[in-house]
C-alpha cells in the first residue's frame, strides 16, 4: 500500500447527501480547501425517500440552517413545486413551511450551487478506510487506491454503511436502491472500536402517474401565498402543482394481514429498529386494526416526470404483493408500480460518542453527521452537516468549537438529545422536544442564529444587510403596535367593536388587539399608520405580532427557569445517590450520576437537564438539609 | 412549625412540643399517617394519566397536522380540565387533615372576656388526667397547654386576660382573636348564651368562621340561657350548648374537636397529604390547570394552552417522577396511527 497522498485538503466530507452537502459548503465557505467525496456525482443532494422538505419542526430546522448561512432553504425555494405553511390556524410557534420538491431539479440545483462554491472540490469514489496517525485522522483511502489527505474528515454516509435492502424475502446489500453499500468503511468503523448498532427505515412504491385515475382522489393545492424557507427568498415564482389524498381500505388491510408471513418485518428477517412515527403500512394495519382506512398522499416527483410517490404506503412486502395491494385502492386499479418499496437496514454509531461539536471522542479530527448518528430525515441530517462542517473548519483553523444551546435552537435540542441520551429508534425532530417551543419560532430563527452565522463567515455582507433591515423594521413595528391606540372617539373604533362583537374598553392598542384570538394579521396590517404600513411586508408584521402574542408566556417561563437557576450555590452532598431523589426520571439520574455535580449550579449547567428535574433536585437539596 | 414562624414559641420549645406530640400520637394514627403519605405517588398516577389524556391529543393535533387524526380529538378540554383541577384541589385540601394526623391538633379558644373561655379551657384540661407540660405564652394574654384527648395530642390555646372596656381594648381583642385564628387548626368560639349577643361576639364569630370552627354556647345551666339568637350567627359552624360549670356538653365539644380523627371520618377521606411541599405542588398544579382552562375559554391556540398543561405536569412530576417529551411521544404513537 502506498503511503503518499494523491491530493491534499483541509477538510474531506464523505457522502453528498443532505448532511454532506451542507458540511462541504460550510467548510469551503469558511475558507477550507474541502473535498466532497461521493459514490456517484449524479446523486448529489438525492432525496432517498419522499420528495419533500420541511413540515412541523423539520421546517423549523431548515429555517435555522438558513439563518446560520446553510443552503438547504435556498435550494428548496428554487426547486419546490408545492409550498404549504402547516398549522396556519394556530400560533406562529407551531407553524412551519413544507414543500414538495422536484427531485431531479433539487439534485441539479444542489450540484450547481456546490460546483460554484470556491474551495469546494467534488470527487467521485468509494471510501474504504480512514488514514489515522496518532489517534488523529489524516485522510481517507478510496477503493481505486487513491489516497486523499485532510486534517479533518466528516463522515455523512446516510444509509450506506452496511446497507441491506429487503423486499419480501429477497435481500441484497445496497446504500439505496440501485446503489452500492459501503461495506469496507463500516468494517473500518468497527475496527476503530465505535459502538455500532442497526436501524431500519423504509420507502413506499413509486407509481406510473399515467395509470392513475386522478378523479378518485382529492386534490390538495399549494398555498396561494407560498411561504419560502429562506429569509433571502422574496417570493416563490415557479408554478405550483397539486398533491392528491386518498385512503387504503379493508380489502388492502386484509390482504396485508393474510400475508404478514411474507413481511421481513414480521418474519424476524429485519433486526434493525424502525421509526414509530414513520411506520410501514404493515405496521399500521397490525398496530391499529380498528382503523378502517389509512391516509395516502400521491405526491408528484417533479414537473417533467409521471413518477408518483405513494406517501403513507411504506412497505417491504414482496413486489407482487405490493402490486396487488396497490390495485385494491380505488383509483389505482390499473396502476403500475415503477419502483417497488423496500426496507433498508444500516449501521449507525451511538451518538453518545460525540462532543457537542459532532466530533468523535475516539478519533480526533473525525466528525459524524446525519443518519450515522441515529437520526432520520433530510432536515435533521442537513443541520448536523452544517454544524459538523462549521466545526471541522474551526478545528482545522485551530479556533474554538461552535455549539448551539437547547434554549436557542432546535439544532441545539437535536444535538443535545443525541449526545446525552443516545437513540433507540431513528431520531426525528418534534416541536415538543423543545422545552421552550414558544421561543423557537420558524420566523425568528434569523434573530436567534444569523449573528452566529455572520461571525462564522457564513452570512455575507448583502445577506447581513437584509437581516439587519428586517430586524430593525420588526423593532419599529413593535413600537408602532404598542403606541397605536384606538379610542372611543376614533372613527375606526366603532367598526372594530362591531367586527369583534364585544366592547374593547375606552381605548385599545394595536398590540392588544393583535392578541385577540379572532384577529387576523391582515386586519392589523390595514390598521397600521400609513407611513409604516407602506414599508412593511406582511411577513415582518407576522413576526412582530408573534413576539407580542407570546411575550407574557415566555417571560413567565423564563422567570420560573431563572428562579431555579439562581440557586447555584446550594451544595450537593458528596455521597448523594441521585436515584434517591424521588421524582427524577431515569435519564436525569443518569446524567447527574455521570457528571456528579457538587453544586446545584453545576447540575443546572448539565446539558439536557429539564427545568422540572432541576426544581425537583432543588427541593430535595433544600428539604434534606434539615 | 407555624408557631415558631409567628414568634410565639422558641425553637426548642417547639421541638419539645413536637416530640411530645409524636410520642403521644396514637400509634395506629401515626401508622396511618405514614402509610397514607407514602401512597401519594400511586394516588397521583391517575391524576397524571388524566392530564396526559388531555395533553396527548392536543400535542398530536399540533405535531401531526397532516395525519388523519380523529376530528374531535381535543373535545371537552375545558370540562376535563375543571374536573381534574377539582380532583387535585380535593387532594390538596386533605393537607390540613394530614398535618393534624402528623403533628396533632391546635385548638384556640376565642371570645370576649367573661364568656367562660378559661372555664372551658380548664374543663378540657381536666378531662386529661395526664397533663405533661405547660407552655406559657410569650405574650401575657395567651396560655397554651398540650392535653391528650383519647390518644390524640391537642394543643389548646386560651386567649385569656385583657378586659374590654374601651374601643381601643376592644380592637385589641379582635386582633388577638385574629392571631389565634391564624395559628389554629380549629377555633372554638365561646359565647355567653345567657346574655344577648354583643357586636363583639358577632365580629369574633365572623372572624372565626373563615376557619374550621365550632361555637360553644356557654352557661347552659343558667335560666337566661337562650340558644336561638346564636344559631343564626353560627350557620357555618357546629353549635354546641355547654356548661363549663356543670361539665354539661364538654364531652360533645371533645368529640367535635376529635372529629377529624374519628374512624369513620378517616375511612371516608382516607387519603391525606402530610407534607407541606406536596401541598404546595398540588396547589400549583391546580393553579396551572385553572389557567389552562381559562386559556381554552378564551379560544387561544393549543401551544399556549400546552404551556400551562406542561407546567402542571412538571409540578405533579416533582412528586410522581418526571414525564419526558419522549414518554409523551410514545403515548402519542400508541394512541394514534401517526406517520406517512
Amino acid at each position: 500500500m502506498k503511503s503518499s497522498f494523491d491530493e491534499n485538503f483541509d477538510v474531506i466530507v464523505i457522502g453528498a447527501g443532505h448532511a454532506g452537502c451542507e458540511a462541504a459548503s460550510a467548510a469551503a465557505r469558511m475558507g477550507c480547501q474541502t473535498a466532497l467525496v461521493t459514490i456517484s456525482l449524479d446523486m448529489i443532494g438525492q432525496m432517498s425517500c419522499n420528495p419533500a422538505v420541511g413540515g412541523i419542526a423539520k421546517g423549523h430546522l431548515v429555517r435555522e440552517i438558513d439563518a446560520l448561512g446553510g443552503i438547504m432553504g435556498r435550494i428548496i425555494d428554487r426547486t419546490g413545486i408545492q409550498f404549504r405553511l402547516l398549522n396556519r390556524s394556530r400560533g406562529p410557534a407551531v407553524q412551519a413551511p413544507r414543500a414538495q420538491a422536484d427531485r431531479a431539479l433539487y439534485r441539479t440545483e444542489m450540484r450547481h450551487v456546490l460546483e460554484y462554491t470556491s474551495n469546494l472540490h467534488l470527487r467521485q469514489g468509494v471510501v474504504i478506510d480512514f488514514v489515522i496517525e496518532n489517534g488523529q485522522v489524516s485522510g481517507i483511502e478510496l477503493q481505486d487506491t487513491r489516497r486523499l489527505r485532510a486534517k479533518a474528515v466528516i463522515l455523512a454516509a446516510g444509509t450506506f454503511l452496511n446497507g441491506l435492502i429487503h423486499t419480501g424475502r429477497a435481500t441484497y446489500t445496497a446504500g439505496r436502491a440501485g446503489e452500492p453499500a459501503s461495506i469496507e468503511l463500516a468494517e473500518s468503523l468497527k475496527r476503530l472500536g465505535f459502538p455500532v448498532g442497526r436501524l431500519k427505515t423504509g420507502t413506499p412504491p413509486r407509481l406510473d402517474g399515467r395509470t392513475i385515475d386522478w378523479d378518485a382522489f382529492e386534490a390538495q393545492p399549494a398555498d396561494e401565498r407560498p411561504v419560502p424557507f429562506s429569509f433571502l427568498t422574496e417570493s416563490i415564482e415557479q408554478p405550483q402543482v397539486n398533491c392528491h389524498i386518498g385512503y387504503t381500505n379493508q380489502a388492502v388491510h386484509k390482504a396485508i394481514q393474510d400475508n404478514l408471513h411474507e413481511s421481513p418485518l414480521y418474519s424476524g428477517q429485519i433486526k434493525g429498529i424502525g421509526p414509530r412515527y414513520c411506520p410501514s403500512i404493515e405496521d399500521k394495519v397490525v398496530k391499529f386494526p380498528e382503523k378502517t382506512r389509512h391516509q395516502l398522499f400521491l405526491e408528484p416527483e417533479g414537473y417533467d416526470t409521471y413518477e408518483v410517490y405513494l406517501n403513507g404506503f411504506s412497505t417491504s412486502l414482496p413486489f407482487e404483493l405490493q402490486q396487488e395491494l396497490v390495485h385494491k385502492i380505488p383509483g389505482l386499479d390499473e396502476t403500475r408500480i415503477i419502483r417497488p418499496g423496500y426496507a433498508i437496514e444500516y449501521d449507525f454509531v451511538d451518538p453518545r460518542e460525540l462532543t457537542p461539536f459532532l466530533q468523535t471522542t475516539r478519533v480526533r479530527g473525525l466528525f459524524f453527521a446525519g443518519q450515522i448518528n441515529g437520526t432520520t430525515g433530510y432536515e435533521e441530517a442537513a443541520c448536523q452537516g452544517l454544524l459538523a462542517g462549521i466545526n471541522a473548519a474551526l478545528y482545522v483553523q485551530d479556533r474554538e468549537g461552535f455549539m448551539l444551546r437547547r434554549e436557542e435552537s432546535y439544532i441545539g435540542v437535536l444535538v443535545d438529545d443525541l449526545i446525552t441520551q443516545g437513540v433507540d429508534e431513528p431520531y426525528r425532530m418534534f416541536t415538543s422536544r423543545a422545552e421552550n417551543r414558544l421561543s423557537l419560532r420558524f420566523d425568528t430563527s434569523d434573530v436567534r442564529l444569523s449573528p452566529y452565522g455572520r461571525n462564522l463567515g457564513l452570512v455575507d455582507d448583502s445577506e447581513w444587510e437584509s437581516f439587519s433591515s428586517r430586524r430593525d423594521h420588526i423593532a419599529r413595528l413593535r413600537s408602532s403596535l404598542l403606541e397605536t391606540r384606538f379610542k372611543r372617539s376614533d372613527q375606526q373604533y366603532e367598526e372594530l367593536t362591531r367586527l369583534m362583537g364585544k366592547d374593547l374598553g375606552d381605548s385599545i392598542s394595536l398590540a392588544a388587539l393583535s392578541q385577540l384570538p379572532e384577529v387576523d394579521t391582515t386586519l392589523i396590517f390595514n390598521l397600521l399608520p400609513a407611513d409604516i404600513r407602506n414599508q412593511t411586508k406582511l411577513s415582518e408584521l407576522e413576526t412582530s405580532v408573534g413576539d407580542i402574542i407570546y411575550h407574557g408566556y415566555i417571560r413567565t417561563q423564563h422567570q420560573n427557569n431563572e428562579r431555579i437557576r439562581n440557586q447555584s450555590d446550594v451544595q450537593i452532598p458528596v455521597n448523594l445517590q441521585f436515584s434517591q431523589v424521588s421524582g427524577l426520571s431515569h435519564e436525569m439520574v443518569e446524567r447527574l450520576e455521570r457528571i456528579r455535580p457538587q453544586t446545584f449550579g453545576q447540575a443546572s449547567r448539565i446539558p439536557g437537564m429539564t427545568p422540572g428535574a432541576l426544581s425537583t433536585l432543588l427541593f430535595f437539596l433544600k428539604t434534606s438539609k434539615n | 412549625m407555624r408557631a415558631v414562624a409567628n414568634g410565639r414559641l422558641s425553637l426548642t420549645q417547639a421541638e419539645a412540643v413536637r416530640d411530645l406530640i409524636e410520642a403521644q400520637t396514637h400509634a395506629a394514627v401515626r401508622q396511618a399517617a405514614r402509610q397514607l403519605g407514602g401512597e401519594l405517588s400511586t394516588r397521583l398516577q391517575p391524576v397524571k394519566d388524566s392530564l396526559l389524556e388531555i395533553i396527548v391529543p392536543l400535542e398530536s393535533s399540533l405535531e401531526f397536522v397532516e395525519d388523519d387524526l380523529p376530528e374531535d380529538i381535543a373535545r371537552d378540554i375545558a370540562e376535563k380540565l375543571s374536573a381534574l383541577s377539582a380532583k387535585v384541589d380535593e387532594l390538596a385540601n386533605s393537607f390540613r387533615r394530614g398535618r393534624l394526623l402528623k403533628e396533632g391538633l391546635r385548638v384556640a379558644l376565642v371570645g370576649r372576656p367573661n364568656v367562660g373561655k378559661s372555664s372551658i379551657f380548664n374543663g378540657l384540661l381536666s378531662s386529661d388526667r395526664s397533663i405533661v407540660t405547660e407552655i406559657p405564652g410569650t405574650t401575657r394574654d395567651t396560655i397554651s397547654e398540650v392535653v391528650n384527648l383519647e390518644g390524640i395530642p391537642v394543643l389548646i390555646t386560651d386567649t385569656a386576660g385583657v378586659r374590654s372596656s374601651g374601643d381601643v381594648i376592644e380592637q385589641l381583642g379582635i386582633e388577638r382573636t385574629r392571631r389565634a385564628i391564624a395559628d389554629a387548626d380549629l377555633i372554638v368560639t365561646v359565647i355567653d348564651g345567657s346574655q344577648p349577643l354583643t357586636e363583639e361576639d358577632k365580629k369574633i364569630v365572623s372572624e372565626a368562621s373563615e376557619s374550621y370552627s365550632v361555637v360553644a354556647l356557654n352557661k347552659s345551666d343558667l335560666e337566661s340561657f337562650r340558644i336561638n339568637n346564636a344559631e343564626r350567627l353560627a350557620q357555618n359552624s357546629t353549635l354546641i350548648p355547654i356548661s363549663a360549670k356543670t361539665g354539661d356538653g364538654l364531652g360533645t365539644l371533645c368529640a367535635e374537636i376529635l372529629k377529624p380523627f374519628s374512624a369513620n371520618y378517616l375511612e371516608e377521606n382516607s387519603f391525606v397529604i402530610t407534607n407541606a411541599r406536596h401541598f404546595d405542588l398540588l396547589r400549583r398544579t391546580s393553579d396551572s390547570l385553572n389557567s389552562a382552562g381559562e386559556l381554552v375559554q378564551q379560544g387561544l391556540s393549543e401551544e399556549i394552552i400546552l404551556v400551562k398543561l406542561y407546567e402542571a405536569l412538571q409540578f405533579l412530576g416533582e412528586i410522581t417522577g418526571e414525564t419526558t417529551p419522549d414518554a409523551i411521544l410514545s403515548q402519542i404513537f400508541s394512541s394514534f396511527c401517526i406517520g406517512k
